[in-house]
């Protein structure tokens, strides 16, 4: 059945240092609740907000980024609905229609599944506040007789990155949103490893059901998970014969699954309307151009430096550049031990990310530090351990041992002395005669006296020694 | 007493600055009883900064202006125990300059009323004739002034506030251009039309107190820096007007509302004999009719319950105000909409009317275009001022209204209204000078000038003040 | 745009946008009003704006705020005024209750 996704996502911009339209701290994580907090952020009569510039600065960053076409007017919409997270009865938002202008307006991103590459259309980019935080006394909306509101979070200041419906699956949602969070951590506007830094409502249609929107699901795995849920649930319903109606859902993150969205008496009608206290600021065209001067290394044009300079194969590059954290780190690897390719790339993606939970990426330095994989790639390097070895240690180095002490502990080092090795490959070739005899026949006894030899050395043996010194013997017999 | 020669006095040394607040709650206490003037009285103390500009005088502010620790209610039940933890910059301004802030002045609720009678507290009279309304919305700042017990207030004024008052209870008031007065700690009505401006028993007073307070503020992003200084107005309220200003004035006298059909004849036929004064006074005055404007309340009207309906959406009674109904055992859509159930009736249909207005499928029809109607109406008027130094009506064409007057058809208050309001359509500054008092038909006159231009409307107004209303002359300086 | 018939459906739609309950009384005075109200304002239906946009800010562009934290001691003493459980403000249930 055909399957079509549009995400509307919504990323803090957590580099900034203030919230939207206010001087509070954009840092509210952590600290007591409702301390964080001024007269415009609680909404208080008299109060008017004054937009952040850093926050344009970002938002143009991501819009240049994204390919999106910036609107030179910087105009502000009021978004009603009634919500105790809201403390002003509306969101100060952005709006196509109604004398105003959504942020920028189309774009694309490129994403890789199963290497085949894809364009994901974006529909529009919006700035807006956010709402503060619902907290439930008994941790479940459905038991708790009241809230507990924490404003702290009200004002920061989010992007709303809205996709066409284009996405057919969910692991090119998935692809979506890891590149859209390697973009923004590569322009450093948004650290989304932090809780609830990345929200999202999903729009999914299977088949010639109505489209079904699932409404405020926070982070990438879950976003995942929802999506999942949603498309096996509306799949179940149509096969069973029946129609799946337009509504929407809440995802029930401790559940796991989507739940109806209570029903209204009437629908919410946002009556958008310009917001008076905010005039229109024209964005200078010198103000565009400044950033797109400051504008970073992007994850493509880096997998593309990867596959070019450093030699990586296109599917390594791509997996390096998902993760700014993860291309930082293979580069600081490389740099460290002095070598780059594949070797490096592939213990990284193949060995160490097996190791690491997908959540705890952006902090693959503090768990393995770079130097201690660029000691065992040295070492590697040298030939002192076998690729096997190195593979082996990344789940030490993981619990944080060093290195050198796991060698040590293990016993761990490449016999390289070429007479200890002779001495081996001799009593190899004397225990099994009739090997010899088949060599003629079969080229793979070879191997098998070099598995052999390995096998004595208690795998330590450098197996390129003992090749040669095998081939040596055999030729002299 | 005048404030500016209060402040020569005690710049010369023969008074001390505290007398003006010595003994002046016993004072507003016996005449408060007669005119419900004040909702909260201050503590008036010694503490102000001695030696600036407005040091020992005590200045009324409006009850929609936020003062810290002072409860502010817009003379509405719902923000009955309110107490902002803020001042506005206007109030902070007047602090700063040691002026002492004595209360906080009865007004129409949230602004929203004519004739100071849609108070939760009651009515304010009319010192002039205790039978009539001292004009809205700022009923109470007016009265304060033309009993006597103050020399100076703030008002605001959305669609005539401080003039209409000033005009009925003899007083000088001035509605700044939009953006030259901050907004912010002025509990919004409706927020493009919304200025803060001085009201003031002498125009000296009235351009002392709007130095004061005037001129960009980093708070309020509709503020423009671009405007004559602040020193400028300060400097001139100690000074005789320029003596050649009637010279060559040129004037357009407003037809419609001269003609209007619900004009009081012989309140237009004694401001006609001050007109002629101009004229003797050697200013040209010429008619223009602008028919556009006897629409113009109706332009206003559509955006002030549009922007009112979007302003008065943060009253929920959860973070300020009163509540009826308790967070436990109710849900969020209940306790929303019964907490608001303590609005007044006016306010209750502008805002369920303005609600309609910006809903989906009305915006367009109603909202949208009259904005644009209002931006022909500014486009007409600045005409006008291309060719005139000021465009002049009646500060009001009909006597005070008793307070039992209905005004639930907005249309009955149509000959007032429109001279009124396109002054705050407009944007433009617009002053009221008395012209002569009695009991039942004081006469002023209403001059609107160009953007920004609010120095040439104090030197007119010096000038008649002095040579021209037959008002106890004021003084020269 | 079709006529306006102020039915009680119609005010219970305004009292819903508008989030205001309403008493029986009120609705009926509401209805009256509002005919009046909406003809006084139709009036703007006939001006013509043809060619009139609707924005007259008075200032060319806004200023843009510096991105430097201040923090608000004042707000979070008037907050601490608030029955607060452990620090965080009630709000009724989101959710219906039956």
């Amino acid at each position: 059945m055909n399957i079509k996704i549009g995400l509307e996502v919504h990323v803090q911009l957590t580099s900034l240092k203030t919230k939207l339209f206010c001087s509070c701290s954009a840092d509210y994580r952590g600290k007591p609740p409702n301390t964080n907090i001024c007269p415009v952020c609680l909404g208080m009569p008299g109060s008017l907000p004054r937009v952040n510039k850093e926050a344009i600065k970002s938002a143009i960053k991501v819009a240049l980024a994204l390919n999106s076409n910036i609107n030179q007017v910087l105009a502000w919409a009021r978004k009603h609905y009634f919500y105790p997270d809201l403390p002003k009865g509306y969101q100060i938002s952005q709006y196509d229609g109604k004398g105003v202008a959504t942020f920028a307006k189309g774009g694309y991103i490129n994403i890789r599944v199963n290497g085949k590459k894809k364009k994901i259309k974006i529909r529009r980019i919006n700035i807006e506040e956010d709402p503060a935080r619902i907290v439930y006394p008994t941790g479940d909306a459905e038991t708790s007789s009241y809230i507990l509101i924490d404003y702290n979070r009200s004002g920061i200041a989010l992007l709303e990155i809205v996709t066409e419906p284009d996405m057919n699956s969910p692991e090119e949602v998935r692809a979506f949103l890891e590149k859209l969070r390697s973009i923004l951590e590569h322009l450093e506007v948004s650290d989304l490893s932090l809780e609830g830094s990345m929200r999202a409502d999903v729009n999914i249609s299977v088949g010639d059901g109505e489209r079904v929107e699932v409404k405020n699901i926070s982070g990438l795995k879950d976003i995942e998970q929802a999506i999942r849920y949603e498309v096996a649930r509306q799949i179940d319903v149509l096969e069973k014969g029946g129609r799946i109606e337009r509504e929407t859902r809440h995802w029930d993150s401790t559940r796991k699954i989507t739940k109806p969205a209570r029903v209204k008496e009437y629908e919410e009608d946002y009556r958008y309307m310009p917001d008076p206290n905010l005039p229109f600021y024209i964005i200078p065209d010198e103000l565009i151009e400044e950033v797109r001067k400051t504008l970073p290394e992007l994850p493509e044009e880096r997998a593309a430096r990867f596959i070019n300079q450093h030699g990586l194969s296109e599917y390594l590059a791509h997996v390096l550049v998902s993760s700014k954290a993860l291309a930082d780190y293979y580069e600081k690897v490389a740099e460290l031990s002095g070598v780059k390719g594949d070797k490096v790339a592939g213990l990284i993606v193949t060995d160490l990310l097996g190791w690491i939970d997908s959540e705890d990426l952006s902090n693959i330095s503090r768990i393995v530090p770079p130097e201690d994989l660029a000691e065992v790639v040295k070492l590697l390097e040298k030939n002192e351990i076998t690729i096997k070895m190195a593979k082996e240690m990344i789940p030490l180095l993981v619990r944080g041992e060093k290195p050198r002490q796991i060698i040590e502990r293990m016993g761990w080092s490449v016999i390289r002395n070429r007479a200890v090795l002779e001495k081996i490959v001799d009593d190899v070739l004397k225990e099994n005669p009739q090997v010899l005899k088949d060599i003629e026949r079969n080229p793979r006894a070879v191997q098998f006296i070099i598995g052999k030899v390995l096998e004595k050395t208690g795998k330590k043996g450098d197996p390129k020694i003992i090749a040669e010194i095998v081939r040596e013997k055999i030729r002299l017999s | 007493m005048r404030a500016v020669d209060f402040l020569l006095s005690i710049k010369r040394g023969e008074i001390d600055d505290v007398k003006l607040i010595e003994g002046f709650r016993e004072r507003v206490i016996a005449e408060d009883e007669k005119y419900n003037i004040f909702i909260t009285l201050a503590e008036p103390d010694e503490a102000f900064h001695r030696k600036r500009l407005l040091s020992g005088v005590p200045i009324a502010v409006k009850d929609n202006i936020v003062t810290k620790n002072l409860r502010t209610t817009c003379a509405s039940q719902v923000l009955e125990n309110f107490v902002p933890s803020y001042d506005a910059t206007v109030v902070e301004r007047i602090k700063s300059e040691g002026g002492v802030i004595v209360g906080k002045t009865n007004m129409d609720e949230f602004a929203m009323g004519a004739l100071g009678t849609t108070s939760y507290f009651g009515p304010t009279r009319n010192p002039l004739n205790p039978s009539l309304s001292p004009g809205g919305s700022s009923s109470g700042s007016a009265a304060a002034i033309s009993s006597g017990l103050v020399p100076m207030a703030l008002g605001s004024d959305t669609g005539g506030s401080i003039r209409l008052p000033a005009a009925w209870t003899g007083i000088y008031g001035l509605k700044p251009t939009y953006g030259l007065v901050s907004r912010y700690g002025l509990v919004s009505y409706s927020d493009s039309l919304d200025q803060i401006g001085p009201m003031a028993s002498s125009i000296f007073d009235l351009e002392l107190l709007f130095g004061v307070i005037m001129g960009w503020d980093e708070k309020d992003p509709t503020t423009y820096d671009k405007h004559v200084p602040s020193e400028v107005f300060i400097k001139r309220a100690f000074m005789n007007p320029d003596p050649h200003i009637m010279r060559n004035l040129r004037v357009a006298l407003l037809k419609e509302p001269l003609v209007h059909e619900d004009a009081d004849q012989k309140v237009v036929d004694r401001f006609m004999d001050y007109v002629s004064e101009l004229e003797a006074y050697g200013a040209v005055v010429e008619e223009v009719s602008i028919p556009l404007v006897n629409k113009a309340p109706q332009i206003y009207y559509v955006i002030a319950f549009s922007d009112a309906s979007s302003n008065l959406a943060r009253y929920s009674g959860l973070l300020y105000g009163k509540r009826v109904v308790d967070v436990i055992d109710t849900d969020w859509d209940e306790y929303y909409m019964r907490n608001r159930k303590l609005f007044g009736w006016e306010v209750k249909r502008r805002i369920l009317l303005g609600s309609f207005i910006l809903s989906a499928g009305y915006y367009e029809m109603y909202y949208d275009r009259a904005l644009r109607a209002r931006a022909k109406l500014y486009d007409e008027l600045n005409k006008v001022l291309a060719k005139y130094d000021v465009i002049a009506t009646p500060g009001s064409n009909i006597p005070p209204l008793p307070l039992d007057f209905d005004a639930s058809d907005l249309s009955r208050l149509n000959a007032i209204d429109s001279l009124l309001v396109i002054a705050n359509l407009a944007g433009l500054p617009a002053i009221v000078i008395p012209l002569e008092v009695s009991t039942n038909t004081p006469i002023s006159i209403q001059l609107i000038s160009q953007k920004w231009s609010e120095d040439i409307l104090f030197e007119i107004g010096k000038y008649i003040a002095l040579y021209i209303s037959k008002l106890e002359r004021e003084l020269e300086a | 745009m079709k006529k306006i018939e102020f039915t009680d459906d119609f005010i219970k739609h305004l009292e819903w946008l508008a989030r205001i309950e309403l008493e029986d009384s009120e609705k009926k005075r509401l209805k009256e009003e509002l005919a009046l109200l909406l003809r006084y304002i139709d009036d703007v239906l006939s001006i013509d704006v043809e060619g009139y946009s609707p924005y007259i800010y008075p200032k060319p562009s806004m200023e843009l705020r510096e991105d430097i934290p201040v923090s608000d001691e004042d707000a979070y003493s008037y907050l601490s005024r608030l029955a607060l459980e452990e620090g965080f403000v009630k709000g009724p249930v989101v959710i219906k209750k039956k």
